[in-house]
């Protein structure tokens, strides 16, 4: 074979630019601390290497959420807290009522002080943590309780609870449904309506405070307003000068519908908002009997007696009641527009029992809230170790082995020296020299 | 005497010879280094001798030719390895520059994917929050961004694609044109016996270029001249005449060929071409609209399935049905606009759906309004999904129906609904067949637009939830069975793949080039050393030739001193 010049200078020229190539791909690993940075590095790699890090990104995301969501639990649960030695005091008051020799003054500064302590679970009840209620659902901007002119105390918040991903496809309840907690209401059987599972602490101790009065056995209306009644027990309209209403034919007229005193609500839907007239175009939809409904102003609010039954309306949309004249109807609104509410105020100790069962449901959820921020304490741990082991196994597909970078590093450096050596000898050997 | 006078001759020519032979030698070595160079050779024969009685004298020496050393199969096997290392070299620059755009950093498309999600994450904890909306929307104009600069970058290679090729072709014209030239100087040589080696070397050289830039194939006929063909048969030299390849942009379909040959212009289709043209083309026209039709289904994925869950939304201002993203436009076929009682009036109808060319039928009842037949498609008919839009005026409706694949196409017939009823206008073309590409692009501009939840309580997440979730979600790629971002890895590692092969092809196929161009150095290579010692070798046969005229002189001198 003959061998000339061109051939070994092509020779080097190839082997110094490969030894170059690779020197430079060792020394942008080395560099970087990355084997792939490129795709074609390892195509195989690339998707791994961008779903491991979408995951890392996801499971510091989770991270962050569980870390605000506990902040938030532990806000909850010091108000459950609150709630829960308001109540104890409410039920201490309770006792010394009943056991005490105390005489009337001493009564009277005692419901007082239940009265106290109902405002001050309200304002509990009305809690915000920065802007936002923390019982009123979804509405977080709405104030959840609020009390109104006649004294009873409406929830206008809805039932959402507010869920967080805490991990992969997990959720997770965070919040408190104001709705259960303090009116015991919640959908018990997934049907979307919301079903009464125990009694409503405002009332509870409303009623606690009335009997203090000494009103139990009484009939009374929202205010607290003792009713007059007929010898059958049926409580009596009365006019704002107090005395008794009359029909045209001067009899008296019996508050009762359906064998019971008049109670009405408003009709709400499965989100806990009031439903209008004009909404009531279906009525199945509402689990309601199909009614007549007459009235201009559609606005108006549909009102349920105690039985579901939807209270007759008068064409203002109000809600009317008939009198022992045939077609005469008389309005259920009292002096400051709101339908009567009556209801029999109980004898104390029933009333205790009834406060016993409202404490178990607060110290429940309570137990439910801790129970919560331990699911996320753990569930935080869990995806704090797997972000770890993301970011190892991340790793694994995307850093270099600096020491094997560097080693190779090195050999190539021989490499390149010895193939320089070799070529400047050869190069000073020449036929001239001997000539 | 006569004897002597003719040994004076011997002595000349040999002197002659050896010069000849001296110049060659300092010719080879003074192109040593020339690309594409072949070592020449004097070829010195023996005068043919003269018979004198019984003896036959020699008559000295005598240079029959200078030829080159010359191997046609390494020059052919040259040419064809040329071809093919032109291939994959010319792929190997776009290619590069499309795995930078197809980049898998942190600042790539899936991290601004994985972003964009994040924030819905973040919104899912206060979802009134200003801060949180904000920053969903701005992630959704950066991944809109993301996808618009990807799009520009591929855009723009396709064009400096064009354009390299389009520089590169004034080049080869030129190349074509000297070809022509030395066809023609090597046939006149040739005829006239002369050896037109440089116009040889020079040629091959060229041939070879030729081969690594276009991929074309070589013929030379019993003349010497050289023809030049495209892989494909288009010729582009015969002899002397030199064909031109010209190129146009077009607006729709990038840059044409045309083949120039004297007043006729031929159109060149771009598979015509092998070597560096065709690395550059395969990258533009297979490679390049592959990875662009990836991106677009990805955006439709991310379209249809981050719109569809908005969709079911409500915003802070109690609006629902607002996308998040604007649709895919180029997909509304509309259809049937209802009149007042916005009931189909088609009583027992069959509505048909022709989806990739296979028909479904869907019963249509007489009481069923666009919502009803809307359903019934959608459970009914697995790749289409219906919807009811807003006609142009506020009282009217259309059923939409669009395929839920990127290329599929839909097609819906309402002849067979008997009883066509006038109220079921149809204006124009009645559900057209659509395809279209993706544009992804913000359509909220405000924050609180945005659905975060089911209700307009500022509180509610469960829809930002839903779309947060979609991260996770394996409904993106063609087979519906990748994450948004594994798809996009896909894409990427394709590319990379793609690369990682070209890498491979450059290296053995430049392994192959860099032996064969040894080979032919081998045979046709200047070696100095051997050069030397040959110039020492006829040094001294210079110096003996003189040796023996100047013996020859003093013989004569001998001879004619006699006289005296």
């Amino acid at each position: 074979m003959r061998v000339t010049e061109m051939m070994s200078y092509r020779f080097l020229r190839t082997e110094i630019n490969d030894i170059n190539n690779r020197m430079m791909d060792l020394q942008k690993s080395a560099s970087t601390g990355k084997r792939v940075l490129e795709s074609s590095d390892d195509p195989g790699a690339v998707r791994p290497i961008l779903n491991f890090r979408s995951q890392i990104d996801a499971n510091e995301r989770f991270d962050k959420n569980i870390s605000r969501a506990n902040a938030h639990l532990a806000n909850v649960d010091g108000i459950l807290d609150k709630i829960g030695n308001s109540l104890i005091k409410v039920k201490e008051h309770g006792i010394h009522f009943i056991n005490g020799s105390l005489n009337d003054d001493d009564r009277e500064t005692i419901a007082g002080q239940v009265g106290e302590l109902k405002k001050e679970l309200l304002g509990l009840a009305n809690s915000r943590v920065g802007d936002d209620f923390l019982f009123s659902g979804y509405k977080v901007q709405t104030r959840p309780f609020q009390q109104n002119a006649n004294g009873t105390i409406e929830y206008h918040g809805d039932t959402g609870e507010k869920e967080l991903e805490i991990a992969p496809g997990e959720r997770l309840a965070v919040t408190v449904s104001g709705e259960y907690l303090f009116a015991g209401r919640k959908d018990t059987d997934g049907d979307g309506w919301l079903n009464a599972t125990g009694k409503d602490l405002f009332s509870v101790i409303q009623h606690i405070e009335w009997a203090m009065q000494g009103k139990s056995g009484e009939m009374v209306d929202a205010s607290g307003e003792v009713w007059p009644e007929v010898e059958n027990g049926q409580p009596l309209m009365v006019n704002e000068d107090g005395t008794l209403k009359t029909d045209t034919s001067g009899d008296p007229i019996p508050l009762i519908h359906a064998d019971s005193p008049v109670h009405l609500s408003k009709l709400r839907d499965s989100e806990g908002n009031p439903v209008t007239i004009r909404d009531l175009d279906d009525p199945q939809e509402y689990n309601v009997e199909s009614v007549e409904i007459s009235g201009n102003n559609l606005d108006n609010f549909v009102y349920v007696h105690a039985n579901g039954d939807i209270a007759q309306m008068d064409s203002d949309g109000d809600p009317v009641i008939e009198t022992s004249v045939a077609n005469e109807y008389e309005k259920l609104l009292d002096s400051d527009g709101n339908p009567y509410q009556l209801t029999q105020v109980p004898e104390l100790e029933d009333t205790l029992t009834n406060l016993d069962e409202v404490m178990s449901r607060v110290s429940n959820e309570r137990g439910r809230v801790g129970a919560t921020m331990n699911r996320l304490e753990s569930s935080q741990e869990i995806r704090q170790q797997a972000t770890t082991d993301l970011k190892e196994l991340l790793s694994t597909y995307e850093d270099a082995d600096i020491v094997e970078a560097s080693t190779k590093l090195i050999q190539q450096e021989t490499s390149l020296r010895a193939a320089l050596s070799v070529t400047s000898r050869i190069s000073k050997i020449s036929i001239l020299d001997y000539m | 005497m006569s004897g002597l006078f003719n040994s004076l001759h011997i002595g000349q020519s040999s002197i002659f010879a050896n010069q000849k032979n001296m110049s060659v030698l300092g010719n080879n070595v003074a192109n040593a280094n020339t690309e594409g160079y072949s070592r020449q050779e004097v070829q010195m024969e023996a005068w043919p001798t003269v018979q004198r009685g019984d003896l036959s004298f020699g008559q000295g020496v005598k240079v029959g030719d200078i030829a080159r050393a010359h191997d046609r199969f390494i020059t052919d096997r040259l040419r064809d390895a040329s071809e093919e290392y032109g291939e994959a070299e010319g792929k190997a620059t776009p290619l590069t520059e499309l795995e930078r755009i197809i980049g898998i950093d942190e600042n790539s498309l899936a991290g601004s994917i994985d972003d964009f999600f994040d924030a819905w994450q973040e919104l899912t904890v206060n979802p009134e929050g200003e801060a949180e909306r904000n920053l969903v929307l701005r992630q959704g104009g950066a991944l809109a961004t993301r996808f618009r600069q990807t799009e520009n970058s591929l855009a723009g290679l396709e064009d400096s694609i064009d354009s390299r090729l389009e520089t590169e072709l004034k080049n080869v014209n030129d190349k074509l044109q000297q070809i022509a030239d030395l066809n023609q100087r090597i046939t006149q040589a040739t005829s006239t016996g002369h050896n037109p080696n440089t116009a040889l070397d020079e040629r091959d050289r060229l041939l070879q270029e030729l081969s690594q830039e276009l991929g074309s194939k070589v013929y030379i006929n019993e003349k010497g001249a050289a023809s030049v063909y495209l892989p494909n048969g288009p010729t582009l030299v015969q002899d002397n005449q030199a064909n031109q390849i010209l190129a146009g942009k077009s607006a729709t379909d990038g840059l044409q060929f045309t083949l120039k040959s004297g007043k006729t212009e031929t159109s060149l289709p771009s598979r015509s071409f092998g070597g560096e043209f065709k690395g550059y083309i395969d990258v533009r026209d297979k490679i390049l609209p592959e990875v662009k039709a990836d991106l677009d289904q990805l955006q439709h994925d991310l379209i249809i399935q981050v719109n569809a869950k908005h969709a079911t939304g409500t915003n802070l201002d109690a609006e629902t049905g607002l996308n998040f993203f604007q649709p895919v436009t180029s997909y509304q076929s509309d259809a049937f606009a209802l009149d007042d009682d916005g009931f189909a009036d088609a009583d027992g109808d069959l509505l048909q759906l022709t989806l990739n060319g296979n028909q479904t039928e869907v019963g249509v009842a007489e009481s069923d309004t666009l919502e009803d037949i809307r359903d019934k498609i959608n459970d009914q008919v697995d790749g289409v999904l219906a919807s009811v839009v807003q006609g142009e005026n506020e009282d009217t409706y259309r059923l939409k129906v669009v395929p839920a694949e990127k290329d599929a196409t839909v097609e819906v017939n309402t002849e067979n609904l008997n009883s066509t009823p006038n109220n079921l206008v149809a204006s124009g073309n009645v559900f057209a067949t659509v395809d279209g590409q993706a544009v992804l692009q913000v359509a909220l501009n405000e924050p609180e637009k945005i659905s975060a939840g089911r209700s307009d309580a500022p509180g509610d997440n469960q829809t930002a939830l839903e779309i947060a979730e979609l991260r996770d979600a394996q409904v993106a790629g063609s087979n519906k069975n990748a994450t948004f971002v594994d798809a996009y890895g896909k894409i990427s590692s394709d590319v990379g793949l793609e690369m990682k092969q070209n890498e491979f092809e450059r290296e053995s196929l430049r392994d192959t080039l860099n032996q064969l161009e040894n080979r032919r150095d081998e045979v046709v290579g200047v070696s100095i050393d051997e050069s030397m010692i040959d110039l020492q070798r006829y040094q001294r046969a210079f110096q003996a030739s003189a040796q023996f005229v100047t013996t020859v002189d003093e013989m004569l001198q001998t001879l004619l001193s006699i006289k005296r």
